[in-house]
């Protein structure tokens, strides 16, 4: 532990104190728009002209066009890709939980599976794509089960470590007021396992998003963000195809960075479970 | 955690019944593929797939040898770019640490450079490098950078200072406080690092393969062998890649183990 | 033979804690080796938090070959004036003075030791102890272990060369740590509070041997500690700190002969003079 010694300077505070204080707290922002702004003068007074790197007001364009403009294309595209996702990751997170359930409270189960978990990690999701496609040709499921077998075992780990660390003492509670096996799972193994799984569910949808945008990208399937930027491809639609990579970096963050702090905040913290 | 009732360490009776698990799992699927239970054309008997990586290994594929063809040429990008990503994310990664402005800098760049799976750069990728090595490769430089540069400098700043302080009241030159203290003072964190780029590259590196790669490579074959209902190779390189990727994992809890282990440190820095 | 001596200009109780030594029996002053004059360090935070000021007027001279404790409560500034003499803090304002020159920087002549000891963790306890005479690029390779293993000795560590320090207890840590500073042999040792994050027993066996160690080498000690008793034990004189920011209350030489016994009545008289010295210029406010 280190002696309470602040990190100082022997030099004075800014006079700029306003300024200096507001660019220092919004420096993040601030450099990505200045970023974007050197881009734009690359690009716009013909110091760059790859026709692989458009001007970022042509991205915007293009943005703006996919939303609002005649055929929705990015807005259905987006949507078609949450739809995969939310669908895949659900599936998976049931018959992942469930499983991790049973192995938690079974040590010969988990004692069973482990091997078999341990010889899939290494597996990247989008490797069983062409086995996918022989068993269900073409179609939504390929890229659905995609996201099922990528997303599944961190949510099966987080399941099985929650189940696992359910306090033994809360069990005694629950078998001294004469409770039943269901009702133990209920209303204590599962909400307990929340602890550990809530962590293990934003590990498990970040693989999912990957896996997502992989198998459409992979499959060209459909609709969807993938599927978009890569047919965008054939028609040189630059603009468009920076459009999704953003808009895919955009849902990805906010996921990660807005969902899931607030799912936290409404359930864990709220219920003094934070670890 | 409180009244950890399962999960007790019983090591041998663990390894037996997965042992059991694993032999039991390959003799129901050589059974179900032998008695044709399920069509050999869906899903191959693990014989089989023995049978056809001996074949791929030898003259049989496509290309003389293509099962050491293919791997070598993955391993190859991967380690080629991964040494790239390396070369680039640990310096950088130092620098930003010990100088705040650089990396004040370089902070939003690395948060939206993670925000964007590299899978969905390789089709602007493929205009600018084309389709062949150098996509592969800028992938793994692409996917493994960040996490090396992220860990790297969390790690110098999680360095105690009172460790230079130490180093400098025994009047050591600044090259041996690099050496001594800084090197071995980030060790941890740099193969956490190391370990979740590797992870990143590997994953990428095959996807990007099905898309780009001319000449071969474990995700070009795997996809091309889908194109000629080959599942004997498709599911022979599934599980070539699921080996593969666990050797990395190998080497990485290896490198653990006499690091982080060893000297009672954990990736978070500071020590116990 | 007396068992202390006060110095203060103007008795007890005042701030001022300027000292001049008198020349007891039997106790053979050294050079004055570090003086400090009004000597103030201020903290800038740079997150926008007013200026902390740790140490606000210290004066003391430390005198060599002389086991010198600077006592004080807890987050006093003492620790931060070890600091400054080290030469890992820079002096805000007044005088440090180290052979008549201003501190520098850290150096060679002056080892430090802290309370959490600080030791690699990518090292063994040989490589600990080596990696000072290492970095001194002094000696060669056979020196420095021969050097080494003789520390290990010294500090109770045989049969733990190779093991890493994660796995040792704390005392086994602490010694390392004196002995990977010790062994580069410099003119003084600075400790910071080295035994308050050990356990009682432990904490009187590292008092004992580090008493025992104090007297056979020609190194000056500067000790910091909360601990009454500990600076008793050990030191020839005792500064003592008012609470943040600090003064130096007063300087006191204890003279009693070594080895110190815990239970020795002239040693429990100065505990209780120090105490009421202490006691007096603490604050209520259990913060500080």
């Amino acid at each position: 532990m280190q002696p309470a010694h602040a990190r100082g300077t022997a030099c004075e505070p800014p006079r700029r104190g306003r300024l200096a204080g507001f660019v220092r707290r919004h420096s993040n922002p601030l450099i990505l728009i200045a970023l974007l702004a050197i881009w734009q003068m690359l690009v716009g007074f013909g110091l760059v002209h790859n026709p692989a790197v458009p001007s970022p007001t042509a991205i915007a364009h293009s943005l703006w066009k996919g939303f609002l403009g005649p055929h929705h294309i990015l807005a259905i595209a987006t949507a078609a890709t949450l739809g995969r996702l939310i669908l895949g990751f659900a599936i998976a997170l049931l018959a992942a939980s469930a499983l991790g359930l049973l192995a938690g409270r079974n040590d010969d189960i988990a004692a069973a599976l482990n091997p078999l978990v341990a010889l899939w990690i290494p597996l990247p999701g989008i490797v069983t794509i062409p086995v996918l496609s022989l068993w269900l040709g073409v179609g939504q499921a390929v890229i659905v089960c995609t996201v099922i077998f990528s997303a599944w075992i961190p949510l099966y780990l987080g399941a099985l470590q929650g189940a696992r660390s359910v306090a033994a003492r809360q069990l005694w509670v629950a078998r001294s007021y004469g409770a039943t096996r269901w009702s133990t799972v209920c209303h204590i193994i599962v909400p307990s396992a929340l602890v550990q799984m809530l962590p293990a569910l934003r590990v498990g949808m970040g693989y999912a998003w990957r896996a997502v945008i992989a198998a459409e990208i992979i499959t060209q399937h459909g609709e969807g963000l993938g599927v978009t930027i890569f047919a965008a491809r054939q028609f040189f639609d630059v603009a468009t195809m920076y459009a999704g990579v953003i808009l895919i970096a955009l849902l990805g963050l906010t996921i990660e960075k807005i969902l899931f702090p607030q799912l936290e905040r409404r359930t864990l913290k709220r219920w003094g479970l934070v670890v | 955690m409180a009244g950890h009732a399962r999960g007790r360490w019983r090591p041998s009776r663990n390894i037996c019944i997965g042992a059991a698990s694993v032999g039991t799992v390959l003799l129901l699927w050589q059974t179900m593929s032998s008695l044709g239970v399920v069509p050999t054309v869906l899903l191959p008997g693990p014989v089989t797939l023995a049978r056809q990586a001996v074949v791929l290994a030898g003259q049989g594929g496509a290309v003389p040898f293509q099962l050491e063809h293919d791997i070598t040429l993955t391993m190859v990008r991967l380690l080629g770019g991964f040494a790239c990503a390396v070369a680039l994310a640990v310096p950088l990664g130092v620098i930003s640490a010990l100088w705040p402005p650089a990396g004040k800098l370089l902070q939003p760049v690395f948060a939206v450079l993670m925000a964007v799976p590299a899978i969905a750069i390789v089709p602007i990728l493929m205009l600018i490098t084309g389709i062949g090595n150098a996509t592969d490769v800028t992938v793994v430089i692409f996917t493994a950078f960040v996490p090396i540069a992220v860990y790297v400098h969390e790690g110098v700043k999680l360095v105690d200072r009172r460790y230079y302080w130490t180093a400098r009241s025994f009047g050591t030159r600044p090259v041996d406080v690099f050496r001594h203290i800084l090197l071995p003072g980030i060790a941890v964190p740099l193969i956490a690092g190391l370990r979740m780029g590797m992870g990143y590259a590997w994953r990428s590196l095959i996807a990007t393969e099905s898309l780009t790669a001319l000449s071969g490579g474990l995700g070009y074959s795997i996809f091309q062998a889908a194109q000629f209902f080959d599942t004997r190779t498709i599911y022979l390189y599934m599980v070539v890649i699921a080996l593969l990727g666990f050797g990395i994992e190998a080497l990485f809890r290896h490198a653990e183990r006499r690091t982080a282990i060893r000297w009672g440190v954990i990736a978070s820095g500071g020590s116990q | 033979m007396n068992a202390r001596t006060h110095e203060t200009e103007g008795g007890l109780g005042t701030m001022d804690g300027s000292v001049t030594p008198v020349q007891e029996t039997g106790l053979a002053a050294g050079p004055i080796v570090v003086e400090a004059r009004n000597l103030r360090k201020v903290f800038t935070p740079q997150d926008g938090n007013p200026p902390v000021v740790a140490v606000e007027d210290v004066s003391f001279q430390i005198r060599r070959g002389e086991f010198t404790v600077l006592l004080g409560p807890s987050g006093c500034g003492k620790s931060t004036t070890l600091y400054m003499i080290g030469g890992f803090e820079k002096v805000s304002g007044g005088e440090l003075m180290l052979h008549g020159k201003p501190v520098a920087g850290p150096g060679p002549d002056r080892g430090i030791v802290f309370q959490d000891f600080v030791l690699f963790p990518w090292r063994t306890v040989l490589g600990n102890i080596m990696f000072g005479l290492e970095m001194m690029r002094r000696f060669d390779r056979a020196e420095i272990r021969a050097r080494a293993e003789h520390y290990v000795q010294h500090l109770g560590l045989a049969g733990f060369e190779n093991a890493y320090p994660s796995t040792l207890s704390g005392g086994m840590k602490q010694r390392i740590a004196i002995a990977r500073t010790l062994a580069t042999e410099p003119e003084f040792m600075l400790m910071d509070e080295p035994f308050a994050a050990l356990d009682a027993q432990t904490r009187d066996r590292l008092i004992a041997d580090l008493s025992r160690i104090a007297g056979e080498q020609n190194t000056t000690f500067v000790f910091v500690t909360h601990d009454v008793r500990e600076a008793i034990r050990l030191a020839d004189r005792i500064i003592v700190f008012s609470p943040r920011p600090s003064r130096v209350v007063q300087s006191i030489q204890v003279t009693l002969p070594r080895p110190r016994d815990s239970y020795d009545p002239r040693l429990l008289e100065i505990d209780r003079e120090l105490r009421s010295l202490i006691g007096r210029h603490a604050p209520d406010d259990p913060a500080s």
